[in-house]
Order: C-alpha cells, then sequence, then structure tokens
C-alpha cells in the first residue's frame, strides 16, 4: 500500500491511499478536515446573514462563495441587479481567479517543480523572481480590496448588488496597476507553460463547465459529452454520494469521474479566451488531456485574467462617463428557491438555497469544486501508476509524483494548510 | 543632567516635563485633557507615569531632575489608567451619535486599548446627521453595538449588523431607543436582529427591558 502522508502544500488536509496488492488496485481520495456544517449551520438564518457566513467556507475563495450565495439568494427572492453590478462583480471574480491560481502556481508548486525544498530556497538562487511575484500579489490584493472592501471575506458585496462601489480615480488606478504588472504576470505563466510533465491520460473522463461566459456566472453547465443541464436541474447530472473513508462528498456526473477548473473551462471555452491567453495556448498541445496539464491551464488563465479585467474596467468607466452608477437593487422578502452557479477558481460553485417567507433559510446545499474532482484525483492517480511505474519503481519516486498529481488539481479542502499523506500497500520499500 | 525613561537614558533640559521628553524619544504617552501652552492643569490623570520609587505621578506636570527614573508602562499604570478611564465614562455622557468628535475619538481609541466597553459603534462610525443610516431609514445597529471595529462595515457602505454584541450600559440603550422611535424603526425588529449577537438570554432579557418596557428617563 501507499500512502502519500499529508500532501504539503494544498489548501487542506488528506490522505491518498493506493493499493497495489495483486487483483486489486484501488485508490482513496481521503479528506481529513473535519467536517463543518456549514450547510447546517445556515439553516433557519435570516437570508441577509447567509453570505457573509458561506464565505468563511474557504479564505482564498471567499469572493466566489459570497457572490455565487448572493446570486442564489437573488434568484430565491426576484431581485434583479443592474448591469454595471454584473461588471463590476466579474471583475473581483477575475481578480479573485488571478490571485488564486498565482498562489498556486507560485507559491505551491513553484519549489516543488523545480527543484527547490521551499520559498526560502528560491529567495535564496532567484530573489528577483520572487520579488515580482510577491509585488504582484500585493497589487492584486490591493485590487481585489477596491471591488470588494476587504482582501478576504468581502464586505462590500451585498444582495442586491454593491454597498460601495469604487469610484473613477479608484477604477484607474486599478487599470495602471494591472498594466504595471501585466510584463512580469507573462514572465512567470511563461515559466509553467515550457516545462514538460509525465505523459498519461486519463481514457474515461468528462470535464463539466459553464456556458456564455468565460469565467464568473452561467445558467448553464456544459459538459465534455456535449450534455446541458440547466442551474435548477443540477441534481439531475451531478450525483453526490457520501463515501465512509472521506469527510467530504463525492460528486460524479452519473458515475463518470469528471474534473472542473483551469483545466475544463481551457478545453471546453478555449474561443472564449483572449487574443493572447489563445496565442499562449497555441504553444501546447490541444486539448489539454494531461492532469498535469492544470498547471498549464492556469497559467493561460492567469493571462487572460489580466487582459479581461482590463477590457471590464474600461468598459465601466466608459458607463460612469455617461452616467452615475446605482449599485444596488431593493430587495423584498417573498418565498423562493435559487440556485446559483458560478465559476470559481477551481471550478464549478453550486450554491442551492430555499427561503420560507419571513425570509430564514429552510433548505442549503453547497457542491464545492473540490468535491467533484477528488474522484478524478483517484482514477487518475491509478491510471499515473499503470502507465508509468513498474514493481521495482522505488516507493519514493512513486510518492513524489503522487504528490505532485494531487497539487496539480489545487484542491481545497477546507480552509487550512496541512498537508496530505499517500499510502501504497503491496510495495517493497 | 542625565534622565533614564524604560531604561533608555537621554540628555533633558532644566524644567522640562517628563511628557515632552517621551514624546522627544518616540514614546507614547495617553493624554486626555493636556494641550500645550494652553492647558497643563494634569486634570485627566491618563498620562500617569511610574518613578524608580513606585510613585505615580502626571508625566504632562511633572517636571523632570537629574537622575529621575521613570517607566511608562507597567501593571501598575495600566491599572490606574483603567480606573481613571472607567470612572471619566460613569460620568461622561455618551450622546456619541450628536458628537462633532465622531470618528476620531481619543477616549474611544483610549476604552478599546485598555478593554473598556460600554462605548457603542457610532463613536467610531464617520456618518453625520443625514448620512447615517438610521436618518435613511435603514436597520443600523450601531447606536446599541459595542465598539472597537473602527465601524469597518460602514465604512464599506453597510449598515451595522451587531456582531461584536451589544452594549448593556442602560444610557446607551434608552439613547439607543430614543433614536429608534424618533426615525420610526420598531424595537421588535432591532430585537430581532440583536438575537444572533447576545451572549446570553440573560444579557438579551436586560436589553429588552431597556429597550421596551421601561420608561424612557428624561435628560
Amino acid at each position: 500500500m501507499i500512502s502519500v502522508p499529508g500532501v504539503d502544500r494544498i489548501v487542506g488536509h488528506a490522505t491518498l491511499d493506493i493499493d497495489l496488492e495483486r487483483g486489486t488496485l484501488d485508490a482513496r481520495f481521503k479528506v481529513l478536515n473535519d467536517p463543518r456544517f456549514i450547510e447546517a449551520i445556515v439553516l433557519g438564518k435570516k437570508y441577509y446573514e447567509v453570505p457573509s457566513i458561506v464565505s468563511r467556507i474557504c479564505g482564498p475563495c471567499s469572493i466566489s462563495h459570497t457572490i455565487t450565495s448572493t446570486m442564489a439568494m437573488e434568484k430565491a427572492l426576484g431581485v434583479s441587479v443592474p448591469e454595471p453590478v454584473r461588471i463590476l462583480r466579474r471583475i473581483a471574480v477575475l481578480g479573485e481567479v488571478a490571485e488564486n491560481h498565482l498562489l498556486h502556481l507560485t507559491l505551491v508548486c513553484l519549489p516543488e517543480y523545480f527543484g527547490y525544498a521551499d520559498l526560502i530556497e528560491v529567495a535564496k538562487y532567484k530573489p528577483e523572481l520572487l520579488k515580482s511575484i510577491l509585488l504582484i500579489r500585493s497589487q492584486l490584493s490591493k485590487i481585489m480590496e477596491m471591488f470588494s472592501g476587504r482582501f478576504v471575506h468581502p464586505n462590500t458585496l451585498t444582495i442586491g448588488g454593491f454597498s460601495k462601489i469604487p469610484g473613477k480615480t479608484k477604477l484607474e488606478e486599478a487599470r495602471n496597476m494591472l498594466r504595471e504588472i501585466r510584463g512580469r504576470i507573462i514572465e512567470i505563466a511563461e515559466i509553467f507553460l515550457e516545462t514538460e510533465f509525465p505523459e498519461f491520460e486519463v481514457i474515461m473522463e468528462a470535464c463539466a463547465s459553464l456556458r456564455d461566459d468565460y469565467l464568473y456566472i452561467g445558467d448553464e453547465i456544459i459538459t465534455s459529452d456535449e450534455r446541458k443541464v440547466k442551474a435548477d436541474d443540477y441534481r439531475k447530472v451531478l450525483i453526490e454520494d457520501v463515501q465512509p473513508y472521506t469527510t467530504s462528498k463525492r460528486v460524479t456526473l452519473d458515475g463518470l469521474p469528471v474534473y472542473v477548473g483551469a483545466r475544463a473551462r481551457v478545453n471546453l471555452k478555449a474561443d472564449m479566451l483572449s487574443d493572447r491567453a489563445k496565442f499562449y495556448l497555441k504553444t501546447r498541445r490541444f486539448p489539454l488531456r494531461n492532469p498535469f496539464d492544470n498547471l498549464q491551464a492556469q497559467a493561460i488563465e492567469l493571462i487572460h485574467c489580466m487582459d479581461a479585467m482590463e477590457t471590464l474596467i474600461e468598459e465601466v468607466l466608459g458607463i460612469l462617463e455617461a452616467k452615475p452608477i446605482y449599485g444596488r437593487s431593493g430587495v423584498t422578502v417573498r418565498e423562493g428557491t435559487g440556485v446559483g452557479l458560478s465559476e470559481a477558481p477551481r471550478g464549478i460553485l453550486i450554491h442551492h438555497y430555499e427561503v420560507n417567507r419571513w425570509g430564514n433559510v429552510v433548505y442549503a446545499n453547497v457542491i464545492t469544486p473540490t468535491t467533484i474532482n477528488s474522484r478524478h484525483v483517484e482514477v487518475a492517480a491509478l491510471e499515473l501508476i499503470r502507465h508509468h511505474f513498474y514493481e521495482d519503481t522505488p516507493a519514493t519516486e512513486i510518492e513524489r509524483y503522487l504528490r505532485k498529481l494531487v497539487q496539480a488539481y489545487d484542491p481545497c479542502l477546507g480552509c487550512a494548510t496541512h498537508s496530505v499523506k499517500i499510502n501504497i500497500r503491496g510495495l517493497k520499500a | 543632567m542625565k534622565v533614564r525613561i524604560n531604561g533608555l537614558e537621554v540628555e533633558a533640559r532644566e524644567g522640562e516635563k517628563i511628557l515632552d521628553v517621551a514624546n522627544r524619544l518616540g514614546i507614547r504617552i495617553p493624554t486626555l485633557c493636556y494641550l500645550k501652552n494652553v492647558y497643563e492643569g494634569a486634570s485627566c490623570r491618563i498620562c500617569v507615569v511610574e518613578l524608580g520609587n513606585g510613585k505615580l505621578i502626571p508625566a504632562c506636570a511633572y517636571e523632570v531632575s537629574d537622575g529621575l527614573t521613570v517607566s511608562t508602562d507597567t501593571p501598575k499604570i495600566r491599572e490606574s489608567r483603567r480606573m481613571t478611564l472607567e470612572l471619566l465614562l460613569s460620568a461622561h455622557r455618551i450622546t456619541c451619535q450628536n458628537c462633532p468628535k465622531k470618528g476620531e475619538c481619543t477616549l474611544v481609541e483610549l476604552c478599546s486599548e485598555y478593554g473598556i466597553e460600554g462605548i457603542p459603534v457610532c463613536a467610531e462610525c464617520p456618518l453625520h446627521g443625514e448620512d447615517c443610516f438610521i436618518a435613511r431609514g435603514e436597520i443600523c445597529l450601531g447606536p446599541i453595538t459595542a465598539s472597537g471595529c473602527k465601524a469597518e462595515c460602514i465604512r464599506d457602505g453597510r449598515a451595522c449588523e451587531g456582531c461584536r454584541g451589544p452594549v448593556t450600559r442602560r444610557d446607551v440603550i434608552e439613547r439607543a431607543r430614543r433614536i429608534y422611535i424618533e426615525h420610526d424603526i420598531s424595537l421588535e425588529t432591532v430585537l430581532e436582529r440583536l438575537k444572533t449577537y447576545c451572549a446570553s438570554s440573560h444579557e438579551f432579557d436586560l436589553i429588552r427591558e431597556y429597550l421596551i418596557v421601561k420608561e424612557v428617563v428624561k435628560e
């Protein structure tokens, strides 16, 4: 049995157990974080309290959780938001995706993939690179602060719109900041686009993403086997089951392992990328079949986010020239059900709420991207072992690659920085 | 002459006050009543410091002498300052909603530094008059919630939800009651919202008593 004891450098705490004994080849991706019962906590709470509670599911993707739950609530209460609000929300999500991808690519993966022990060693040998990474991060966090009030757990995103909207000077400042860091971001993305990984494919696989828009919101889920599912019917295709070995739910596409996230988005919606991102995508073999390619997809999305944010900020500035923006519509309490669908940094995020006529939540369901990916991680780990390793491969070597594989999926298992364990049974140490 | 403040030796002139020497060194001594050359009456007693012999004296009035040893932050000083603040607050009419110092009040800053509760969020809130959420008809729990958050939500354009828990001081709650009634906000809705962050049912009952049942005390 191979066990990766605490896969490090992922958000959360998990173990990958693999059984290599003759006849059975079985992988189990165990999430060891304690269950947090967020869906139960929001029951009985007022509708306006929900976004700030569910935001606590995840620190790095708090904006996605807030916006998705806000949209679900708006659907349930029948609130329609003005168009500028949609654009501003989109900018906030793009900023978050860029920040998350940068965090994962550089601070998490960079040391491992280039043979350094940790970031301190990177600082020793490539101080300029680390400086530019930290500069980009601080600039991105400042931009996110402008659009969401706070860097973590946004404050200005409310049901009905924004409680405070960045003015013209702030928007111009954000645009200039983006222009300043653009060159550095492309430099970092190029590092990852040039790297080569072990070649392998998962044969039975499907990916899912949202129609309409590259990132942010959608009403329809599309998959690689050309299914189209309306938001309200998500439960017909995404089947949630509970396994005894893990504290997280496991989601499959009618029993088929399915992946979401940067790679799925690039594969399904390459035509929606910005021109510069398309140019860099041409340097890779398309579609991206290898799970390790998720890193390349993230690098491409990083470039796309920069361009898209700049375009959208220009758009908002154009609207501001013509007339002032009113960022908030009124909310009246009523009975209803709403499903919010959006693209979080790591894939599709679904929030589903039912509100009674006093505005109290009576049903809540949240499907996060990592629960969807977790089955795919197991399948991919087995494929990797079948394709690349023999009986005499040392356990440490297998462990190293499995660790990288899990990290490539960028799993986010609830907010903590712990590590993943990999167990492989039936192998001479 | 030489003076020693918090272990740092420093040159001082004849007739200088401890406060001036400390300021020159970059050591912060909080003051409330002191205003240089205008009022140096040493009446608030917030600026107390401890001498080598354990005596507490006001730094704004005490002149330095050669070989003087002073500490500016000891448990004894903190205890004394806490006591002073509590005494000041007991006689202080908390009318933060109409106070011109709104948003930048030294007294509130000191209270949150020394862990004294009883001041509402309105003291830290930058909104005046018609900008106030309550004046605009929105339910804001600012007048009844404990301060210390620098009114972060209000600065981001959101009404206070009371996450720091309610103040249980009677005069504060009664003033809040008057404000809510003045702007036609139902006290039942306010109580409903307060439930989320009340620490105990005892506290909640107390607030309900002050907010709804009891008569308003005349000012």
